[in-house]
């Protein structure tokens, strides 16, 4: 098995064990370098479980393969991904990235914010969509497309991150998954 | 590193010769790039440093693939981002080891 083999069985691994998160993989021939970004932003850096994992990912495969490197990265570091090799994502991967917005906030910013945001032309089209599950409310979005980047879809967790930095008037937006590479019956739940 | 390695993980040059041409692929740098990521890790390194040496010891890397094995040109900005890393690389060593 080589080294790419290897890997691509123990991130497949890894996507069971933390289904919320999402990998692409990008393997540096030229330089023997593994290359393996993880998001979201708040389990890299902060679920003690997935680091734990990370580590004895990356000990294992510099056991097996001591003259390859092997490097993860996440969402804000300087290494950006240019040929990405392959990406999994585990199934809770976008359902977790719009979970984390309560009604209030929700209301607050539709109230205080949507049309500011409309104006100002941060945002080319956004509109909430709401999916009432019982208690929890999810809070999507339709594609929102960046105008500095129009023709990548965003969905969900720009809203989230609006949120967060409403005071900075300009928004980071994060890509998430394309909305086309949402699986259909996922969609259908959703929107039940 | 070549400190570290010698003197910190008491290998020497013929242990190190050894070890390497042992695996049949080429790739000192990337060896010993890996036994200082083990030691860190062995070590409990604080997590941040940890990633930024394996981050940005690897873009290094790759930059000095392309200025000796590419015909490209490397110009002053790149020069000092390099010398930048380097900077940053080695404070992180001196900090945790």
């Amino acid at each position: 098995m080589n080294s790419q083999e290897y890997l691509k069985d123990q991130l497949e691994c890894l996507v069971e064990s933390f289904p919320s998160i999402r990998i692409r993989y990008e393997s540096d021939t030229s330089n023997n370098c593994h290359f393996i970004d993880v998001v979201p932003l708040e389990i890299y850096k902060h679920n003690v479980n997935y680091q734990q994992a990370e580590d004895e990912i990356t000990l294992d495969f510099i056991t097996r393969y001591p003259t390859e490197n092997i490097v993860f990265i996440s969402e804000g570091g300087e290494t950006v991904l240019t040929k990405v090799d392959y990406e999994i994502f585990g199934n809770m991967f976008h359902v977790n990235r719009i979970t984390a917005i309560s009604e209030d906030v929700v209301q607050h910013y539709i109230l205080n914010y949507s049309n500011q945001l409309s104006t100002v032309g941060i945002f080319k089209a956004f509109e909430p969509v709401y999916y009432n599950l019982g208690s929890t409310l999810l809070v999507g979005t339709l594609p929102v497309i960046h105008p500095f980047l129009t023709g990548i879809n965003y969905y969900a967790s720009s809203f989230q991150y609006m949120m967060n930095h409403e005071d900075i008037g300009i928004l980071p937006v994060t890509p998430c998954l394309p909305v086309e590479s949402i699986k259909d019956d996922e969609q259908t739940v959703l929107a039940a | 590193m070549m400190h570290i390695i010698l003197y910190e993980l008491g290998y020497t040059e013929s242990t190190l010769a050894t070890a390497i041409s042992n695996d049949q692929r080429t790739g000192s740098h990337e060896f010993y790039i890996n036994l200082i990521t083990k030691h860190l890790i062995a070590k409990n390194t604080n997590r941040d440093d940890r990633k930024l040496f394996s981050e940005e010891i690897v873009n290094l890397k790759r930059l000095r693939t392309k200025a000796d094995y590419n015909d490209e040109i490397i110009g002053e900005s790149q020069g000092r981002y390099s010398l930048t890393k380097a900077t940053d690389i080695y404070k992180i060593l001196r900090k945790v080891i």
